[in-house]
């Protein structure tokens, strides 16, 4: 059916109308049209695994041919430091592991000029590291920047490099992607372990847009980027620095290092989106404030920076603070941070026209190492149990008093209404229980919300109804509930079951008709399908009296609901963002 | 040609004829589904057409078939840009509905594709288009050639160098 192209009959086959595939006869339906070209290349084009694209193209000669360039679009190499067993054989069993096989097929097949995007992530073996005291590169490291600096060499389309492996690139590899004036986004990621060896000056990269580097640590002889920020067309700037720094409270990661050279060279950034982690450094002054070009800022996230609540960095992280306001983002149209403070309700207040706000919780990780360059996923709450009277514990340290909370989360609400009521996801912080008015003032001021989480004492079904006439663009809902708290309790005591049967047999309603996905708390999560209304004359007719009886109402109309877990909602944003977990995509 | 009385109620009628020479009636907006039965509507002057219009590439049942799926979809909005980005991101996620459609014997179902190609109905097409990359998801080179009829034309050798060749796709 998918067709055959060089499948030519054996010479015995007999020749049975037009189509003279072999593989023919088993088929009862030995008819039907071939499917032309273009068509296999669209269903090709929907495969967005590259798994099952690789099988793809085992398959026949055809399939190969059409699937390859799909296949070697975005390249992602996986190295590690022990051998995998895959149905007890190691992988690559007979020859080299995948990792080296597939450099070997970019180096020795025309496969490289297919590649848009390159990526070699994971842990690479270095041997002979005693070699470095004695002031060379083992030759096993050095190898490998030679094999990756030819394959990198084959790739004439390359747009995106991410070097994500535990040692870094040297010279050699810089060099490589130095001279392609295709490439538009480089990922680093530095090494965290304190071996002395080589650092370099990265060269600029006239073309840069989109700058990823992770899991800096000023002792782990990181390379200087300086060099990279003065590319004109930076537009997406994301940094991470190691956790360690701010667990410590050691203040050595230096900002000159960074920005030095701007400011020496007069060169303000101007980047779209700004994503900071971890960050633990010294405001120097007032050269700093006018780095960046305010005006072109967007997007800015903003995760475990800053923030008075922690004893241990909050001397550095005031020095932030003392300094007089700085620039207004005017064109700011999202923000998502860990932190909650007057200074930003104030920042807000000064600009207009925000279009997503994502308040995170600092309690979901704050453990030592989530915040690690290695995402940890599934990793469970930290189990966190105030009971309600104790005051809210914002983040990792002194409690902020309830009232305290209360009036900061009155500013912020006041000024999404008042300035930003363009918002269309809308996350707010779980500590903050919304009231029925509140929550109604919400939704009348900002009509074109599309997501919204938010905690609140249950409110009446009629009235959540009556709110959501006011939002009708709104399509993912999450209720916030917090650990530990009372409505935990609540929703905890009642059986999943019962939870879905109440919103099936809620949701169905038109207001809701453009619901999709529902959340209660973290765990219960629903995608809305399609209202089933009950058969005209059911063989099991509703006695009289009883139609709003749990058995009349099962009969429907209900919406139909089915559980999903948060990794099927990761793609609606009030979930996916929901997280500290850093990320090297970007943006 | 064929007297349909003129349908009386609001909605203007075309009559469509398959390969197999049946005659279907329909109504403008559902035809206007199709691309190029619109583009050919218009070319009558923006006037519902008295003339049957002959499909000649598609057959009674699959005609039927597609037009059951225009009904259902008749008043979708076009397709903006952001759902596009959206669909790319969850690429084979099918409504309810049109899995439901969707499922019939393969031999259908690259009929509908052939049909919706020709009649340049865009989304049909990639709801078929899905459902095959839906079929493919997962299954071994061997279960995807049993699937799809493909005959196998590489040598052991040529299909193990392969499998090493591209065996990094593979790492979960």
């Amino acid at each position: 059916m998918l067709s055959n192209a060089r499948a030519g009959p054996p010479p015995t086959a007999p020749q049975q109308g037009w189509f003279k595939s072999p593989a023919r006869h088993h088929a009862a339906q030995a008819h039907g049209r071939d499917l032309p070209l273009h068509l296999i290349a669209l269903i090709l084009s929907y495969l967005d695994d590259v798994g099952d694209l690789a099988r793809v193209t085992r398959t026949s000669r055809l399939f190969y041919y059409m699937g390859l360039p799909q296949l070697y679009r975005e390249v992602t190499l996986r190295s590690y430091t022990e051998i995998r067993y895959i149905d007890g054989q190691p992988e690559g069993y007979g020859n080299g592991s995948p990792f080296a096989m597939g450099l070997n097929t970019l180096v020795s097949r025309p496969l490289a000029e297919y590649v848009q995007s390159f990526r070699v992530v994971g842990e690479w073996r270095e041997h002979d590291v005693d070699d470095y005291n004695k002031g060379r590169v083992p030759d096993n490291s050095m190898m490998l920047q030679i094999a990756m600096r030819a394959a990198l060499d084959r790739m004439k389309e390359l747009k995106a490099f991410a070097w994500e492996l535990s040692t870094k690139p040297m010279q050699t590899v810089y060099e490589g992607i130095m001279t392609k004036p295709s490439i538009t986004s480089l990922t680093l990621r530095s090494q965290t372990r304190r071996i002395p060896r080589p650092t370099t000056l990265i060269p600029l990269i006239p073309n840069l847009r989109t700058l990823v580097v992770y899991d800096i640590d000023p002792l782990c002889y990181p390379d200087d980027i300086s060099m990279l920020f003065l590319s004109k067309n930076l537009e997406n700037l994301k940094l991470h620095w190691n956790p360690r720094m701010r667990e410590s409270g050691e203040e050595s990661v230096n900002l000159m290092n960074y920005f030095g050279r701007c400011i020496a060279a007069g060169h303000k950034l101007s980047v779209k989106r700004l994503a900071m982690y971890n960050l633990y450094a010294r405001n120097l002054g007032d050269d700093f404030d006018h780095i960046a070009d305010q005006s072109k800022m967007e997007e800015l996230t903003m995760i475990n920076c800053m923030g008075n609540s922690d004893p241990m960095t909050v001397f550095l992280d005031n020095t932030w603070k003392t300094k007089k306001a700085h620039d207004v983002p005017y064109n700011l149209k999202m923000l998502r941070m860990d932190v909650i403070e007057k200074e930003i309700a104030t920042m807000m207040a000064q600009h207009y026209g925000m279009d997503r706000l994502y308040i995170l919780d600092r309690r979901k990780t704050s453990k030592a190492g989530s915040l690690a360059a290695t995402p940890i996923t599934d990793a469970p709450p930290t189990p966190f149990q105030p009971t309600p009277s104790q005051p809210a514990t914002p983040a990792n340290g002194a409690p902020l008093g309830d009232q305290q909370s209360r009036s900061l989360a009155g500013e912020y609400l006041a000024v999404i209404q008042s300035n930003h009521c363009t918002m269309r996801h809308l996350l707010l912080s779980d500590h903050w229980v919304l009231s029925d008015d509140a929550l109604l003032s919400l939704c009348q001021n900002c009509r074109n919300l599309e997501q919204l989480g938010f905690a609140s004492a249950m409110p009446a079904l009629d009235f959540l109804r009556r709110v959501f006439s006011f939002v009708p663009k709104l399509f993912a809902l999450r209720l916030l509930v917090r650990t530990g708290s009372d409505l935990a309790h609540k929703i905890d005591s009642m059986e999943s079951d019962m939870h879905e049967f109440a919103l099936a047999t809620e949701l169905w309603k038109p207001d809701y008709k453009n619901l999709k996905y529902f959340g209660l708390g973290d765990k219960l999560i629903f995608k809305c399908g399609e209202v089933v209304y009950p058969k005209k004359g059911a063989e099991t007719p509703v006695p009289p009296g009883q139609e709003n009886s749990l058995n009349a109402r099962r009969h429907g109309p209900i919406r139909r609901l089915t559980r999903v877990e948060w990794e099927d909602v990761k793609h609606v944003e009030i979930w996916g963002l929901d997280t500290q977990e850093f990320d090297s995509k970007f943006p | 040609m064929a007297a349909n009385a003129q349908p009386t109620d609001a909605q203007p009628k075309i009559t469509l004829v398959s390969s197999d020479n049946q005659k279907i009636l329909v109504d403008r907006d559902i035809a206007e589904r199709s691309v190029l039965l619109k583009h050919m509507i218009q070319d009558f002057g923006g006037e519902t057409p008295d003339q049957d219009i002959p499909i000649h590439n598609v057959n009674e049942v699959v005609l039927k078939k597609v037009i059951e799926w225009c009904e259902h979809h008749r008043a979708d909005p076009p397709a903006t840009a952001e759902d596009d980005s959206d669909n790319r991101k969850k690429s084979t996620d099918i409504e309810e509905w049109d899995q439901k459609f969707m499922q019939v014997d393969q031999e259908m179902l690259f009929e509908i594709i052939l049909a919706a190609n020709y009649l340049d109905i865009k989304p049909l097409l990639d709801v078929g288009c899905k459902t095959v990359a839906n079929m493919i998801k997962g299954k071994s080179p061997d279960e995807i050639r049993k699937t799809f009829n493909i005959t196998n034309d590489f040598t052991p050798e040529e299909e193990d160098q392969i499998r090493r060749e591209n065996e990094w796709a593979e790492d979960r």
